[in-house]
């Protein structure tokens, strides 16, 4: 599957270590936005019909097929709620993150 | 395209992924689901804007397919 | 190899179809329009194979090129004073991601007030957009700067965008004999463009990013020293051309009869050719003047101008351009390489040609006596009123 991979990304110490001009390869992270929710999303997998509309909703592209039914990647969630607020089944709920 | 694309059909690649977008962002929405249906062979050029601003920024950069970010004007 | 009658302009689409360049995007404006006109000829008539891209404005022209620049293709465009400042953002755009593309600049003067003659403000006042900037003196030089140029822009060392400078009218419309070289000569000399920096489907590439606080400052010391690395490119491409075509322009500067000058004229563009044979009929009458002839603007040849001037009693320098409220930005340049360089020697200016007037053999004896007998720093030549009233 093609997606942009978190890297271990080591600060240039050399000039020459800079990129010439502008230009990287290309899916390369370096930071999570998990920090940045408030609440997650928390997935009731029974209730859970497949119909992947969570999956095409989500703006960061977090929730992932599994077979029938889906998955969060956590390191890049950022808790919209839209998954949420789309799932017709109330399969999912958004649950006040742990800190 | 002879299949009609569902939620089911569409392909899993992910072209613009950990971009530092506001939460619940509509704009990032489209270009998402967009290059899903462009494929990897799309060359995106993004004009100066959110797009480019959240996802363009070294080292952290969040498009997977080939992409430049065009000038201002 | 073919000798021909062809202006300065027809001399170097001549040169552009020689390099074979992949793209040509270029808008029209007086007095590069015949460069653009040739060239679409030559992609019509099939003697050029290339995409030409009749693009909307100056500014699309320079982005145009920057996206086949950017896919790995060799890109030309062309442009003058307004178109210039039109593309003003791109110019930084095109130096920053290190797009090896070249672009011909017709100089004009710049509005207000409107003038489509020739002087040298446009290009000037965009020194620090990081381009690599060389004024031709003639037609022929002006071809096989068309040549030189690619080979230089796409330099791995380099990899940066290069302007080559024509004086607007004097020099683009003007006809001289020309020897067009044979397109075996110029695949000898510049090799087909690749590189890296390009996109891939095999290995995406994200370009054109931004970067923040702590990695801007990297980029932008890459990119100054690569324009200082530059120089060694430079002359290079002066010896190599040599070799496969007989001509050779002497490097960073040029210098005439300098050896022993005391009195030294600095000059850039095609008012040079008129210098030349006023110091020429100077050493008759037993006066010891030089000229140096700056071709490269930047990369700055602080050390060779050094060099040429460094016996010399005092130095002037000559340009169609002042800078508002000061003097003419190439003065100040020269003043830097001479203080840096230890030479404390009178340095004069003499602005001269603004808005496309003529500079007269009579102008240039003026000058030197002016080098000679000392006077004000920065003077107005060629006025028609009195300067005071």
């Amino acid at each position: 599957m093609i997606k942009p991979s978190l890297k271990s990304y080591i600060k240039p110490q050399k000039l020459s270590e800079y990129p010439i001009g502008t230009v990287y390869e290309a899916g390369h992270l370096v930071t999570k936005n998990a920090g940045w929710r408030t609440v997650r999303p928390v997935m009731d997998m029974d209730k859970c019909s497949g119909c992947f509309q969570c999956y095409m909703y989500c703006p960061d592209g977090v929730i992932f097929k599994e077979g029938k039914s889906v998955s969060v990647d956590y390191d890049f969630c950022k808790g919209c709620g839209i998954c949420a607020k789309i799932c017709k089944l109330n399969v999912i709920s958004m649950e006040a993150e742990k800190r | 395209m002879s299949e009609r694309i569902t939620a089911k059909t569409i392909t899993d690649n992910e072209f613009f992924y950990g971009h530092k977008a506001c939460a619940g962002c509509g704009g990032s929405l489209a270009v998402r689901m967009a290059l899903k249906v462009l494929g990897e062979r799309a060359l995106t050029v993004i004009p100066a804007g959110c797009m480019s601003a959240v996802g363009f920024n070294f080292p952290h950069l969040c498009f997977s397919n080939n992409a430049i970010i065009s000038t201002f004007a | 190899m073919s000798k021909a009658f062809l202006s300065g302009n027809e001399a170097f689409a001549e040169g552009v179809r020689l390099a074979k360049p992949h793209v040509i995007s270029a808008y029209p404006i007086t007095p590069q329009t015949i460069v653009v006109e040739r060239l679409s000829e030559m992609v019509e008539d099939k003697s050029l194979k290339s995409e030409f891209i009749h693009v909307e404005s100056e500014h699309s022209a320079l982005s145009c090129a920057m996206g086949a620049s950017a896919i790995g293709a060799r890109a030309f465009t062309a442009t003058s004073s307004q178109g210039l400042l039109y593309m003003a953002e791109c110019l930084q755009y095109a130096s920053g991601g290190r797009f090896p593309i070249v672009m011909m600049n017709a100089n004009r003067s710049t509005a207000l007030p409107w003038n489509i003659y020739g002087d040298q403000r446009d290009s000037i006042s965009q020194l620090d957009c990081g381009w690599i900037q060389v004024y031709v003196e003639d037609a022929q030089e002006s071809l096989d700067m068309a040549i030189q140029s690619f080979f230089i822009a796409e330099h791995e060392k380099v990899s940066t965008p290069v302007m080559v400078n024509l004086d607007g009218f004097v020099l683009t419309h003007t006809y001289e004999a020309v020897e067009i070289p044979s397109q075996e000569q110029a695949d000898k000399f510049l090799p087909p463009f690749k590189t890296g920096n390009r996109m891939d489907f095999d290995n995406p590439k994200n370009m054109a990013f931004s970067a923040g606080p702590d990695s801007n400052m990297e980029f932008k010391l890459q990119q100054h020293k690569a324009m200082l690395d530059s120089k060694s490119v430079i002359e290079l491409a002066d010896k190599s051309f040599a070799e496969i075509f007989g001509r050779s322009y002497g490097g960073l500067i040029d210098t005439y009869k300098t050896d022993d000058a005391e009195y030294i004229l600095i000059t850039l563009g095609s008012i040079t050719g008129l210098v030349r044979e006023v110091v020429d009929e100077l050493r008759a009458e037993g006066r010891k003047v030089g000229l140096v002839k700056l071709r490269y603007l930047r990369p700055f040849p602080d050390k060779e101008l050094a060099e040429a001037v460094k016996n010399a009693k005092a130095v002037g320098t000559l340009e169609k351009d002042i800078s508002f409220g000061y003097e003419g930005t190439v003065y100040t340049n020269v003043n830097s390489a001479l203080i840096k360089n230890g030479i404390a020697i009178p340095s004069y200016n003499f602005i001269a040609g603004l808005g496309g007037r003529d500079i007269s053999k009579k102008d240039i004896i003026h000058m030197f006596e002016h080098i000679e007998k000392g006077g004000e720093y920065v003077n107005f030549i060629g006025l028609g009123v009195n300067a005071d009233e």
